[in-house]
């Protein structure tokens, strides 16, 4: 076994709230706002919907075959070969979500510190996402445990401090959006919160998994709406400017916080937010790739697997990308319809074949 | 090389305990450099404190010249001298540099004063009204663009003169004139008849649809000097006919004074407010805080009564009449009974309600004033009369978004509904009258 660990459900609970959190404070505010204006909420809400049934489909996976990954049971499902390219599948998008999320934090840390080279903020961070990797999905989760009430209340924390400023009759007029909009948006939201078919992989290493889907479900409306609140208040601050202008939108928000002409300059804030939570997601992403790495080569351990991927993570991070425009329009196309293929449509595939198998197993008998 | 040494630390007893304390301090080493931001670290001693810019156009054409009040740490900190000549004493250093465009400028300032500008304390941005004239949009991006200024710095014009000459105004009170002006801004509330815009505000207003921004306006004033016969009696003002811009002819200081408000139409200056003007768009987009406001009730010069708002709001309610905008204003206030220049009781429930009417009648005056001016002379929807119908209907905006200052707003009919309440909660309730004779006051 690659993994010997076992993680609560309130560790599996806070592990998927920090993902969306992480998922949803780079880069997608500005993606979403743009297109969706005021109504971005109908968005969010159909991503958690989308993402929830997605959670359906690995639930019953998971339940189906106990104790495996959804790398293991690709393999059983669709046999050995087309299951390892299911899995490969898998670990590309993980790959991937590391990789941009790396990069994101690191853009997002040169907004304070302009003249640090790119490729230092890319390092430390897969360097110790490659320690806590190395440490063992238990330590993750127990980090995740520590980490996530944190991260959660800076979320809440920093909208909520520039409430003195906030002009809520920005956020109108609502549902003047045409649905075509809204729905392209939702599919962006979608595959960002989709990436939570990390499911897929922890659940087999839940203590109670028959609470897997209740917790997660949980999880991302929790977190989806934390992020909706977040999202709602860069509209109340800022009105057109947020649909039309504003890049780094969360880090604007911080920037207008300023009570009683005292309590201000106090977007550093943000930085233990951006920190705790880019550092446990990737962490995540980066264990499900190394174990899915690991899996389909059929390795033992992780201890090859973890230097390998960790390089690849941060070389694709810092000379994979380039550009803003560039990661918009590459976050906004390739990538959304490789992630929803992957998280929504191979899913689904890996449960009907299932399903299939299972009837044509037991007329057989 | 660490993610190596993470693996080979899961070896064997000893040698996984040292790798696992390399590690450590690998990492903290790291943080150490990269957390506090150790890495383009400069000491305070080797900056610039920037606490207000001035931006004008330069004798070249096409060029800008962009002037900074930087702090001198030594003379802030230094008490100040009791009977100090001009300039003594001073807590700041107003310099100039010039550039194609605003960053271009501001980044030459290290070279003039040999220490690198730190923006994190900008609090004032000041456009000359030549420049706002021609339009802001061109130098606002920078503002919104770069990390470094604050979004909720104010923004104010330069009335009159040259955005420069106001930073190098005087102030009796404070080291760094800068200061006064956004003690100014920040006490507006105090009689409402000035805007105080920032940064942010501006940005808002000027990218809202249906909506043009208005900035704050700042002027100079002259103000007598030590020289002057009696200083400190002659009250805050000073002459109103100085002419402006020249600073310090004939040995008068010149004092900045926020008052009024610059309006524009999109991104162009077209006009200034006046007090009462501006007051008026200040009780239409809700931001009256304070204010004392004279009236002349029972009508016969028997005294004037002087209120004080102590609570105002508005809302603005746009309809569609048959195709038609309309839009209804409603302002409701609350005051207090200040004084009184006359020996009659107001301490009546009949005179309060004639007093309430009276003011309501006030309001309502300094409103319809602003509004005449903006859909007659200025062209412009500084209220928002356009961003309420965008809000509130927005299929029929769709039609009128495009035209909407030039075609609707000049038409739209604004119909005002003013609630006044007013409360005696002073120490004395009906006038003083045994010996008051004097009247007309």
């Amino acid at each position: 076994m690659l993994e010997e660990g076992r993680i609560s459900k309130r560790q599996f609970f806070w592990t998927i709230v920090v993902i969306i959190i992480t998922m949803s404070m780079f880069r997608l505010p500005h993606l979403v706002l743009w297109r969706a204006r005021q109504d971005f909420w109908l968005a969010f809400l159909m991503a958690i919907v989308l993402d929830i049934v997605v959670g359906c489909f690995l639930f019953v996976l998971g339940r189906r075959y106990r104790g495996m990954t959804i790398y293991g049971y690709s393999e059983r499902v669709l046999g050995k070969l087309l299951g390892k390219l299911a899995a490969a599948a898998y670990v590309l998008l993980f790959f991937e979500m590391a990789a941009l999320e790396t990069r994101n934090f690191a853009e997002a840390f040169l907004l304070v510190m302009p003249e640090t080279p790119i490729w230092v903020f890319a390092t430390i961070l897969v360097a110790l996402a490659a320690y806590a990797v190395s440490s063992g999905l238990e330590v993750i989760a127990r980090a995740a445990e520590l980490v996530g009430p944190i991260v959660s209340l800076l979320a809440t924390a920093v909208p909520s401090l520039t409430s003195n400023r906030i002009r809520p009759a920005n956020l109108l007029p609502l549902l003047q959006t045409p649905p075509l909009a809204i729905i392209e948006t939702g599919l962006v939201v979608t595959s960002f919160f989709g990436v939570c078919v990390v499911m897929g992989v922890l659940m087999a290493y839940v203590n109670e998994p028959s609470k897997a889907l209740k917790v997660k479900a949980g999880a991302v409306v929790i977190s989806g709406v934390l992020m909706m609140y977040g999202y709602t208040t860069a509209v109340a601050l800022f009105g057109e400017e947020a649909f039309s202008s504003l890049i780094n939108t969360h880090y604007n928000v911080a920037r207008m916080i300023s009570v009683r002409g005292f309590f201000e300059h106090v977007e550093v804030m943000i930085l233990p937010l951006w920190t705790g939570a880019a550092f446990l997601a990737i962490s995540v992403f980066y264990y499900c790739t190394s174990i899915g790495v690991a899996q389909i080569i059929g390795l033992k351990t992780l201890r090859y697997v973890v230097p390998s991927v960790g390089i690849a993570v941060a070389a694709r991070a810092f000379l994979g990308f380039r550009s803003g425009p560039h990661m918009d329009r590459y976050v906004t196309g390739t990538l959304v319809w490789y992630a929803l293929a992957v998280e929504a449509c191979l899913t689904l595939l890996l449960l009907v074949v299932s399903t299939i198998r299972q009837r044509s197993d037991e007329s057989g008998r | 090389m660490i993610m190596f040494g993470v693996v080979w630390g899961k070896g064997k007893g000893n040698v996984k305990r040292l790798m696992l304390i390399a590690l450590a301090s690998a990492i903290l080493t790291l943080l150490m450099i990269a957390t506090p931001g150790c890495w383009s670290a400069r000491e305070l001693d080797k900056r610039a404190i920037v606490v207000a810019v001035g931006i004008d156009k330069a004798k070249e054409p096409g060029k800008l010249e962009v002037s900074y009040q930087i702090i001198k740490p030594a003379e802030v900190g230094a008490p100040r001298p009791a009977r100090g000549g001009e300039g003594q004493g001073r807590g700041v250093w107003v310099l100039s540099t010039t550039g194609d465009s605003l960053f271009d400028a501001a980044w030459k300032m290290s070279n003039v004063a040999g220490r690198r500008p730190f923006w994190g304390h900008l609090r004032l941005i000041l456009f000359s009204e030549a420049l706002a004239r021609e339009g802001l949009g061109p130098f606002l991006d920078v503002l919104a663009r770069n990390p470094m200024p604050r979004r909720l710095a104010w923004l104010a014009v330069a009335r009159g003169c040259l955005a420069r000459s106001i930073l190098e105004g005087y102030s009796e009170l404070e080291k760094v004139p800068a200061e006064t002006i956004m003690g100014q801004l920040e006490e507006y509330g105090q009689n409402s008849t000035s805007l105080a815009q920032t940064l942010h505000g501006f940005l808002l207003e000027m990218e809202n649809p249906g909506q043009s921004p208005a900035a704050s306006a700042v002027e100079l004033v002259s103000k007598g000097g030590p020289s002057a016969p009696n200083d400190g009696e002659s009250g805050d003002e000073g002459s109103e006919d100085v002419e402006r811009g020249r600073a310090g002819a004939g040995g008068t200081k010149l004092v900045p004074m926020v008052r009024g408000a610059a309006v524009f139409k999109r991104d162009r200056l077209v006009g200034w407010l006046d007090e009462e003007e501006t007051r008026g768009l200040l009780w239409v987009t809700n931001r009256v805080r304070g204010a004392s406001i004279v009236v002349d009730p029972l009508a016969g010069g028997r005294g004037k009564v002087t209120l004080e708002i102590v609570r105002a709001r508005s809302r603005i309610r746009p309809e569609i009449k048959g195709g038609v905008p309309h839009v209804t204003v409603e302002i409701s206030a609350s005051a207090n009974l200040a004084e009184q220049a006359t020996a009659s009781s107001l301490y009546t429930i009949e005179h309060l309600h004639e007093l309430e009417r009276e003011l309501a009648s006030a309001i309502e005056n300094e409103v319809r004033m602003v509004v005449t001016r903006a859909q007659r002379d200025l062209r412009t929807d500084v209220f928002g009369f356009g961003l309420t119908f965008y809000r509130k209907h927005p299929r029929q905006w769709k039609a009128m978004a495009e035209t909407w200052e030039d075609a609707y707003f000049p038409h739209v009919e604004v119909n005002l509904d003013v609630n006044t309440r007013l409360d005696v909660s002073g120490l004395i309730g009906p006038a003083l009258k045994r010996r008051m004779t004097g009247t007309g006051w």
